[in-house]
């Protein structure tokens, strides 16, 4: 269980997020959507431990967050990989890193990528492939980590309709299969509606409504009327807590 | 419809070395052409000087080339270690950056060489203020480039390699280093010639040894020949600095070379 208690974070004069709170189950999804500087992805970031909340706290597992957790892998918009290493070796040196062998580091690196089906790929630098096989890389240094939370910051917006299409449905059967539990940030309603059980609508650094998402994991809505209402409902919601 | 003229081609250079052979003729070209124009012994023909260069070099020019380049060599990588370390230093350090950098900024315009006499009168007639002049004008670019380097990392990218729960070691190692180290190449790289003139200044003074005496020498002795072969020997010295430099990045910044993605996959 992720736990949010009253958090506020602000850099310099300006409030990033203001008394936040908010529950995530063990092994569920939350999708957090809000318009730009809305304090979402400073959320991601404190629940990756990478920034500090001034007030509140954030307790994972019943475990303080107080600094970067090892199972926790975070995927960034631009992917976040580092261009001077190959695909294999971005995926390889968190792991020796990490102090696992290196017999053992590129067995798993090799599985991971055969399963993202990118292991063809895996000699050449991230700068040579197309976005959709870089976010696959990016998907593939998350998993290896064997993380049991992943959080990842509007990782297709910078894909093509089709492209993000695959990633999402990638992102469902990675979930499915893993059992982890996903946070992920988006401006898209409907990826949010695809891959968020949770729908969390973020303004002005507070959560401003709570929506269970009846249409999770669903391309075609059996009934298009009520899930076009809903769609609705959340621009509604995004539009007032944006003002 | 074809395309009248396929780029892929059309390779002017196919074969390793011919960028070289050209770059040579062309200069040789120009160089014949100069003598031919002025018709004076001031400036001596390439096959002249060629034929002196190359019986030169084994006993003469070679010692000479030697202490020049051990000058150099040793300026340059005391240079990018100091400057390598203050430049990430302050790159990652606000508080250090607030203090050396209007330091580095006051300093970096002085017009070292005119320093030499008083480093000579410190440091003696031998290497070390010769050495040290490099040192003085090389190592404010690498210290600038170090900083720019480390300020140029993207935020995200950092947020990633924390997220990772890597230790400050290997922060440096995975991350720090390697996006630092092409601004350091593209440094080194204008740092090797600014180094040449400097090391031809520096050696102009109290030395009886390096390339820059002997063309001094050759130039008093009104011998032009010899002295054209100096400052072809010179200017070899540069050109396999250079291509030292690009062996260097093409091992070490293989990912600056890589293709481009073919996009619609």
């Amino acid at each position: 269980m992720i736990k949010v208690d009253h958090v506020s974070i602000a850099y310099g004069d300006e409030a990033a997020l203001q008394d936040v709170s908010l529950r995530v189950a063990r092994g569920s999804t939350c999708a957090i959507i809000g318009a730009s500087g809305c304090g979402k992805t400073t959320l991601l970031y404190a629940l990756a431990g990478l920034i500090r909340p001034a007030f509140g706290q954030i307790t994972i597992d019943g475990q303080p967050l107080l600094n970067v957790r090892t199972r926790t892998s975070l995927i960034l918009q631009d992917f976040g990989l580092l261009p001077w290493k190959t695909v294999r070796d971005n995926l390889v040196f968190p792991l020796r890193a990490r102090g696992l062998a290196a017999l053992d580091s590129h067995n798993l690196v090799n599985q991971t990528l055969k399963s993202l089906a990118i292991l063809d790929q895996a000699d050449k630098f991230p700068g040579a492939l197309s976005g959709g096989q870089r976010q696959r890389v990016a998907i593939g240094r998350a998993l290896v980590l064997q993380p049991d939370l992943l959080l990842m910051d509007e990782a297709s917006s910078a894909l093509d309709a089709i492209t993000r299409e695959h990633i999402q449905q990638l992102v469902l059967k990675i979930w499915q299969q893993n059992k982890l539990t996903l946070l992920l940030v988006t401006h898209s309603i409907e990826e949010a509606l695809f891959l968020g059980q949770t729908i969390l609508v973020m303004g002005r650094g507070r959560i401003a409504a709570t929506i269970t998402n009846p249409w999770f994991g669903q391309e075609t809505a059996a009934d298009p009327v009520s899930r076009a209402a809903l769609v609705q409902t959340i621009r509604r919601q995004l539009h007032e807590a944006d003002v | 419809m074809k395309p009248m003229f396929d780029k892929r081609k059309i390779r002017l250079f196919k074969w390793p070395g011919s960028r070289t052979i050209y770059a040579a003729a062309c200069v040789l070209l120009l160089w014949q052409a100069l003598h031919l124009a002025l018709g004076s012994r001031l400036i001596p023909s390439p096959g002249q000087t060629l034929i002196r260069f190359w019986y030169l070099l084994p006993n003469v020019l070679s010692q000479h080339l030697l202490a020049s380049l051990v000058r150099i060599m040793i300026a340059l990588v005391v240079s990018l270690i100091a400057g390598g370390v203050i430049g990430l230093w302050i790159g990652m350090n606000k508080r250090a950056d607030q203090l050396v950098t209007p330091v580095v900024y006051l300093l970096y315009p002085l017009p070292k060489i005119a320093f030499l006499p008083i480093l000579m009168v410190l440091f003696g007639l031998g290497n070390a203020p010769k050495i040290l002049l490099i040192f003085l004008v090389v190592v404010f670019q690498i210290i600038i480039a170090a900083r720019d380097g480390v300020r140029e990392i993207p935020q995200p990218l950092f947020h990633s390699v924390l997220s990772l729960d890597l230790s400050r070691k290997d922060l440096y190692r995975h991350l720090v280093f390697p996006a630092v180290l092409p601004r350091i190449m593209t440094a080194l790289r204008i740092s090797i010639g600014i180094s040449i003139s400097v090391l031809f200044f520096a050696e102009s003074f109290a030395t009886t040894y390096g390339i820059g005496y002997y063309i001094m020498n050759s130039w008093l002795l009104v011998n032009y020949v010899d002295m054209f072969s100096g400052i072809l020997a010179l200017s070899l010295l540069g050109f396999g600095l250079f291509s030292l430099l690009d062996l260097a990045e093409r091992r070490f910044c293989r990912w600056t070379q890589a293709g481009k993605p073919d996009e619609g996959r």
